[in-house]
């Protein structure tokens, strides 16, 4: 068998190989690091996607409930948890007459069963089909005729296609639309026409109370407002007037983004530390580890210098070495992030509780791209010193010493 | 020796994980009330909205795990034990195999539930692909290390 020719690229290499152990430990410390940058970011870019997904099609600009349910709202929005709750419905026309509103839609919330094993929570959501504004833009395609009796529309995470036949409280539905992915609640939602809801609510035996009336009450209300009056406004003249009457609350969309904005904020700023304190980590370990072996590799160097290596070939030799090792652990990072999140990412999303929409591959690359990059630099930053500083001692009395 | 430490360790670790993780890691959907589930009970068809009680899918998926996580962790005890080098690459041949029926149970042969958004489905089977895609990794990277050295033995 032929040996392969000793050259500064197959030393490297063959230095690397040597010691495993140590080779292994410097290209977790990068992986480390190029893993919490690039899968950091490209969650924070799916969770933007998601809040401005949301912000762009929710259409509404308020949202009337009833006291004391607004965060029972926002979380049958973000996440689809069912919740039910009523306020009465004769409040619809008189927001309708209010000056700056354009345009008013309610909706009648059902929690469906939750029973047994794999029985999913599902929000059962009726819609107003003339009024509504909120789930037309989201139908990937649209609806010929209006909802019957017996048709719904599900969300883009429902396993049912157009045509299936699915059950709620042993009532069978055909699948009549399905939405586009939302990235929040909608996604695992079932909507349908608002007395299909009620006529429903009455056979599963869900009403209490007032059921004579039922027909007189819905969830909660969308209001638009017209793009020349703010919804601060609309809302301070809808307070004084029915907010006791109707014992209501207003859940003002901006504001429940802007929140979950600054949250976003924080998660980007813990990533981005942390990030930060990897990447001088590794700038650190790999100095120091190149630094101590120093001593140990300096008659190795020397007897590459007898055998012909000039100095700026050992400079390379080290650069190369230590170039290596920080893209082994660029790669591995990158790969096992992009893995665990590509294979993680509902799950992710679920226990974070907010929209999350998955970038689009050619932004993934570019991620991968930069943080590629900034890994790369990490090991011939750190080990420049020691490269140029083994290349500055006595080649002879090194190689006589300790004889 | 130290191959066979390392590989045997390595393989333990991810039949360990086989088992661990539809249990108790990321979990399959939880078992209906015990009054609920007739006797008879065999596994749904995965639709979503099942009779209350009914034993889905993704339990027996888990249960499947269990012997296919055993078979593992006993290959890898037995990698520890052999000496031959032949013997060792059989094994991890096995492991291959084995591997590639371990991601085959969640996704083919029995699979979860049908819903992308119950926990089985977001949480317990991709981690079984992505262990089985491990297995099948250091499995394959085992057979081709050991066939190196069988290959430096006969030279």
């Amino acid at each position: 068998m032929q040996e392969k020719p000793i050259t500064i690229a197959n030393l490297a290499w063959r230095n690397i190989q040597r010691r495993p152990f140590r080779s292994c430990c410097l290209i977790i410390i990068i992986m480390l690091f190029s893993a919490t940058l690039f899968g950091g970011s490209v969650l924070m870019k799916n969770l933007s996607l998601g809040i401005s997904g949301m912000a762009n099609r929710l259409g509404a600009d308020i949202l009337v409930v009833p006291y004391g349910y607004e965060k029972n709202l926002e979380v049958a929005l973000l996440r689809g948890e069912p919740s039910s709750f009523y306020l009465k419905a004769d409040l619809i026309d008189k927001i309708k007459v209010i000056k700056g509103v354009k345009a008013v839609s309610p909706q009648l919330f059902i929690a469906s069963l939750n029973a047994g094993c794999c029985t999913s929570k599902v929000q059962l959501i009726g819609f107003d089909q003339q009024s509504d504004f909120v789930i037309k833009p989201w139908l990937q395609t649209q609806l010929n005729q209006p909802l019957n009796n017996n048709q719904v529309v599900v969300g883009s995470k429902i396993t049912a296609n157009v045509g299936d036949e699915i059950k709620f409280f042993n009532h069978p539905f055909k699948v009549a639309a399905k939405m586009d992915s939302t990235g929040m609640g909608f996604d695992t939602s079932v909507f349908m026409t608002i007395p299909t809801a009620q006529l429903l609510m009455k056979e599963a035996n869900l009403i209490e109370g007032d059921t004579e009336h039922f027909a007189n009450y819905v969830s909660s209300i969308f209001v638009k407002v017209d793009p020349d009056y703010q919804p601060k406004d609309v809302v301070n003249q809808m307070m004084p007037k029915y907010a006791i009457d109707y014992n209501i609350d207003f859940v003002m969309t901006k504001g429940m983004l802007s929140n979950i904005s600054k949250w976003l904020n924080g998660f980007s700023t813990i990533v981005y530390s942390l990030s930060a304190i990897f990447w001088v980590l590794a700038i650190i370990v790999i100095f120091v580890i190149f630094s101590s072996s120093l001593n140990e590799r300096k008659r190795e160097i020397s007897l590459l210098r007898i055998l012909g290596a000039s100095r700026s070939d050992l400079v390379k030799m080290l650069l190369r070495e230590s170039l290596i090792i920080s893209a082994l652990g660029g790669i591995a990072g990158i790969v096992i992030a992009g893995v665990l999140i590509y294979a993680f990412s509902l799950l992710i999303c679920q226990s974070i509780g907010l929209p999350c929409m998955n970038i689009s591959i050619t932004d993934g690359l570019i991620y991968a791209l930069m943080v590629f990059m900034l890994t790369l630099i990490i090991g011939p930053l750190s080990s420049i010193y020691s490269a140029l500083s083994l290349t500055k001692f006595d080649t002879y009395q090194t190689l006589r010493e300790g004889e | 020796m130290k191959n066979r430490i390392v590989s045997s360790v390595l393989f333990i670790f991810i039949g360990a994980l086989l088992i661990l993780f539809p249990l108790y890691i990321l979990p399959v959907c939880p078992l209906p009330d015990a009054q609920a589930i007739p006797a008879t009970t065999m596994a749904g068809d995965g639709h979503m909205h099942s009779t209350p009680g009914k034993i889905m899918k993704c339990f027996w998926t888990a249960r499947a795990e269990i012997g296919i996580g055993s078979l593992v962790i006993a290959i890898g005890a037995l990698v520890l034990f052999s000496r031959s080098l032949f013997v060792r690459i059989g094994l991890s041949m096995a492991l291959a195999c084995t591997a590639v029926l371990a991601a085959a149970i969640p996704t083919i042969l029995i699979g979860v539930c049908g819903n992308e958004m119950m926990r089985c489905n977001m949480g317990a089977k991709p981690a079984l692909i992505l262990l089985a895609i491990v297995l099948v990794i250091a499995a394959i990277s085992n057979v081709l290390y050991l066939n190196k050295q069988v290959n430096k033995q006969i030279r």
